[in-house]
């Protein structure tokens, strides 16, 4: 189970087109961060590689933050 | 609220949903004849079309497509098959929502082992960075070269360089022996016979120009009869001119060209043999026949690959440095990505080592 400074440090290492200073606010949505589809697209494989946990299509919409996409991993782990 | 999203490949009767979709994201229409011309009827078979469609309500929606047109090319005597992406798009409505990346990659997995290459030839800044990510090479930019066709636009630029000169217009200095070249050459143009679009499908010329001289061409889109005709001469947006050179049996060629008012786009031209000095003659020589037909300047777009069968490349890139020193300009850059898929990498193609023209457009 990745903790949400882990996740944080995935997300810094993702290969973003945008330089996010640390801490991230972790309720603040990706793409208020600046963060564009293919960020996001990156961050979610990153995560996948990370957790081997396969996140549906249905849920990308809900998991715009560092804070539901910990909480969703949370819930897939337990 | 939707349950997410589903992707799907093109069916009979999607025509007008993508249409709709079209004009909502790029403000232009377009109609169902329109669309079986670009996506179903090319000499290639039909186009790859995606399909993103909300799902988990009684009626999906269509939010997002995604397409590759097959254009035919060849390696010399080898026929290959190229896809180049076209139509991305999603509504704005839903790309915060959607991960349209993860969709393209689901796509590009099914319609890759088709293709021996896949290229774009425009795209916005996001979608250079989604095609970066997919593999695909950005070192090849459009360049566009803006000839003058006639004395009268010449003079027109010297009468420029001077104004710049003695301080009587902003802008650098020019170099004036290329004005000095520009008002020398074309001495000596070939005869070309020119053809509406009727009457260039039924000349004799095109049944056998490209099966001769195509053998010389490297990485090039195909000129067979069918591939000209299917691009330019039924192309339900524009009306060409053809341009034929056949009167002496050593060099030939051809040119289509469109024609605006006083400036005209030579949007595919092809020299055989495939020699520099046959080229720059062709070029020179359709440069007159515009001229005498009252049009000042002609547009001639090509990439900007190094090896471009390195003659024809010889021929281009004297004009281009006629054309940049007369209008001072750089080009913009617009890059031409392109990616080998695995067929293409099994045949050893070059990644850089392209002849293209607007050919590879659409003409809109």
């Amino acid at each position: 189970m990745l903790s949400k400074a882990q996740l944080e440090e995935l997300i810094l290492g993702a290969g973003l087109v945008v330089e996010l200073e640390s801490p991230i606010p972790t309720d603040r949505e990706f793409s208020d961060l600046g963060l564009d589809s293919l960020d996001v697209y990156n961050i979610f494989v990153e995560v996948e590689v990370q957790t081997s946990i396969e996140i549906p299509d249905s849920e990308i919409a809900n998991l715009n933050t560092i804070d539901n996409l910990h909480a969703y991993l949370a819930a897939q782990d337990s | 609220m939707t349950a997410g999203y589903a992707w799907r490949p093109y069916r009979d009767g999607d025509a007008r949903a993508i249409n709709d979709l079209y004009t909502k994201i790029t403000g232009t229409t377009r109609s169902e004849s329109e669309f079986e011309w670009q996506w179903l009827s090319a000499p290639g078979g039909n186009g790859g079309i995606w399909l993103i469609e909300t799902a988990g309500t009684d009626a999906p929606k269509l939010v997002g497509h995604h397409g590759v047109m097959p254009v035919r090319f060849s390696n010399g005597e080898s026929d290959l098959l190229f896809g180049k992406t076209e139509n991305t798009m999603v509504l704005p409505d839903h790309r915060n929502r959607l991960l349209y990346p993860r969709f393209e990659r689901r796509f590009a997995n099914a319609y890759e082992p088709r293709f021996d290459a896949l290229f774009s030839t425009f795209g916005d800044a996001s979608a250079i960075r989604l095609r970066k990510a997919m593999g695909y090479d950005f070192s090849s930019t459009w360049v566009q070269l803006q000839i003058p066709t006639s004395r009268r636009a010449d003079y027109g630029l010297l009468l420029a360089v001077l104004l710049r000169r003695l301080g009587l217009a902003a802008g650098r200095r020019r170099d004036a022996s290329a004005v000095d070249h520009a008002v020398r050459r074309r001495t000596n143009p070939l005869p070309l016979r020119s053809l509406d679009d009727d009457a260039a499908p039924r000349d004799a010329f095109f049944d056998r120009f490209w099966a001769e001289h195509r053998r010389n061409f490297r990485l090039t889109p195909r000129r067979d009869k069918d591939d000209l005709n299917w691009r330019f001469w039924t192309n339900p947006y524009v009306s060409y001119v053809t341009l034929v050179s056949d009167a002496l049996s050593n060099e030939q060629g051809y040119a289509i060209v469109r024609v605006n008012g006083e400036s005209a786009v030579v949007e595919d031209i092809v020299p055989g043999p495939a020699t520099a000095g046959s080229f720059a003659r062709l070029l020179d020589s359709v440069l007159s026949w515009l001229s005498a037909n009252s049009v000042n300047w002609a547009n001639v777009s090509t990439t900007s690959d190094s090896c471009t069968n390195d003659d024809i490349a010889s021929g281009l890139r004297q004009r281009q440095s006629l054309a940049r020193r007369l209008r001072n300009r750089t080009p913009a850059a617009r890059y031409m990505p392109r990616k080998l898929t695995a067929s293409g990498k099994d045949k050893n193609l070059d990644c850089h080592d392209w002849y293209v023209t607007p050919i590879v457009f659409e003409g809109r």
